[in-house]
């Protein structure tokens, strides 16, 4: 899902940054919200809600909305369309006990 | 992590870093005055960053990008500090602006104390309530702007967009140039206010100056355009191509389906007025639907405040009381761009170099960076008049209404 060649804008730097979601590796541009990479590499969803048990996804885009949040190393949660990656990072929809 | 109560001083603290806000970080800078502009962003620039069409004043390419990245650097070059990831979350008269950091590894201080506060929070969108909204892959179009013009990943392969305006067909459009098929852009369902295809019709009225350059200025008329006949001739037509992507003008959504996300949309016909014609239901199917119900000013902090708040539907919702030189009824307190009424960023970057007059004014910086506000508050009036178009014609009535209430209320909550 990576644009790539666009007709106006310039290329942007390549994929650099290591980190989970779930479990599984990923790479990141720098700098770039963990929500975009996931998307770019077909994960749309990131959590699901906690009393219907729906998937969620990126809605609002701008940090808004709060439906993107995901757990960061198990500590924190951020909103995923807002937050880039830094090398190693774990992320994960849910938080696991100890 | 920052240390508690860590807190620094400052003339000015400007929350939001777009347009407006880095245009008066600038000048105040410049004058003197010691600046920090705070955004929760990663980067600088606001939705500037993320604008990208043809500029329909010179048929040249608006790259938002780099208008930001020179706005960001013009007020560093200033003086102006700036700290991206994070969240101004409270203001407290005399003025603090208390402040986290939500990834939880950016240290800075926990609160700026500021003689002066501009409120530069810009806008959020209208949200559009419709079955199957949650679903991973319906998202807001400011979203799909976004992820296809900052960060460069396709909304969706095959995309619907729902509700017509001037920044969906915008985006629509920057979405096709990023190799995104846009398979279709229809009406919202009809239970949304104002999504009759007449409605919507005479709405669009005014982009028509945005279609491609060799269509829309034949000498100051647009008759060539069919939206325009089609508006002259008060019927709606079917289907209009804009770049050659369907504008289903007499068709709504009536769901959005999809078990684990966003797999296709329900359709269906209508009348003139909006009325779902029986029988004319159909399916499409898309990974992704990106909702546009216009834009609402984001005035969240200025909310917990003593200050008075006036509806204005030509400004796009709620917005602060405040004069036409930009201050509130707060001394100290100060607003510009989108938090005050949705326009383009050409005129909030007005409203940054306006507001940083009065700053700087009642501040008593620097006289030689001073300058006359009024005169600054005539030429935004004046540049409304002549801007290519607007998110709503009637935009400087609502500022009008806005100027009344101020000189009412004697500048006072």
């Amino acid at each position: 899902m990576r644009i790539t060649g666009h007709p106006v804008l310039p290329d942007l730097p390549a994929d650099e940054v290591g980190f989970t979601f779930n479990g599984e590796p990923y790479t990141a541009r720098e700098g770039e919200p963990v929500a975009a990479t996931l998307l770019a590499n077909g994960v749309r969803q990131l959590r699901v809600s906690p009393v219907a048990v729906e998937p969620r996804g990126i809605y609002c885009g701008i940090g808004h909305c709060y439906e993107c949040r995901v757990w960061l190393n198990n500590d924190t949660q951020v909103r995923a369309c807002l937050t880039p990656a830094t090398e190693g990072d774990s992320f994960a929809s849910e938080r696991t006990e100890e | 992590m920052s240390a508690e109560e860590t807190t620094e001083d400052f003339d000015l603290v400007v929350i939001g870093g777009g347009p407006a806000g880095l245009t008066a970080a600038r000048d105040v800078a410049a004058a003197g005055g010691r600046v920090m502009v705070v955004d929760e962003n990663h980067a600088m620039g606001g939705k500037l960053r993320g604008q990208l069409h043809e500029d329909p004043a010179d048929s040249s390419w608006w790259k938002g990008w780099e208008l930001a990245e020179q706005a960001e650097k013009d007020a560093v070059d200033a003086g102006a500090q700036m700290m991206t990831d994070v969240v101004a979350w409270g203001l407290e008269p005399g003025w603090t602006v208390r402040l986290t950091y939500p990834a939880g590894r950016t240290g800075g201080p926990s609160q700026l104390t500021s003689r002066a506060v501009l409120v530069a929070t810009g806008a959020v969108e209208r949200p559009m309530p419709v079955a199957g909204w949650t679903l991973p892959g319906a998202m807001t179009i400011g979203a799909a702007q976004v992820l296809t013009n900052i960060h460069r990943v396709k909304p969706g392969h095959r995309v619907l967009v729902v509700g017509m305006d001037v920044l969906s067909l915008t985006i629509a459009r920057a979405m096709q140039l990023a190799g995104v098929d846009v398979v279709g852009i229809v009406l919202p369902p009809t239970t949304v206010e104002g999504s009759s295809p007449r409605a919507t019709l005479s709405r669009l009225a005014p982009m028509a100056k945005l279609a491609p350059a060799r269509y829309m200025r034949l000498g100051g008329h647009f008759l060539g355009w069919p939206w325009v006949q089609a508006l002259a001739s008060r019927l709606v037509p079917r289907t209009l191509r804009m770049w050659g992507m369907p504008l289903q003008l007499r068709t709504s959504l009536v769901v959005i389906q999809g078990t684990d996300q966003v797999t296709g949309a329900a359709l269906v016909n209508v009348t003139a007025d909006g009325t779902p014609i029986p029988g004319s239901e159909r399916e499409v199917a898309v990974d992704a639907v990106c909702l546009a119900n216009g834009l609402i000013p984001l005035n969240e902090l200025l909310a917990t405040l003593d200050c008075s708040f006036l509806r204005s539907p030509d400004l796009g919702g709620t917005v602060p009381v405040h004069s036409d030189t930009l201050r509130t009824q707060l001394d100290g307190m100060y607003v510009a761009g989108n938090t005050i009424g949705i326009e383009s960023a050409k005129i909030a970057e007005k409203q940054g170099a306006l507001v940083a007059l009065s700053i700087i004014d009642d501040l008593g910086l620097s006289s030689r960076r001073g300058g006359d506000a009024a005169g600054a508050a005539l030429d935004l009036v004046g540049a409304r008049r002549t801007m290519e178009f607007q998110f709503d014609a009637n935009v400087q009535r609502g500022h009008d209404d806005v100027q009344r209430a101020w000189e009412k209320s004697g500048g006072r909550a």
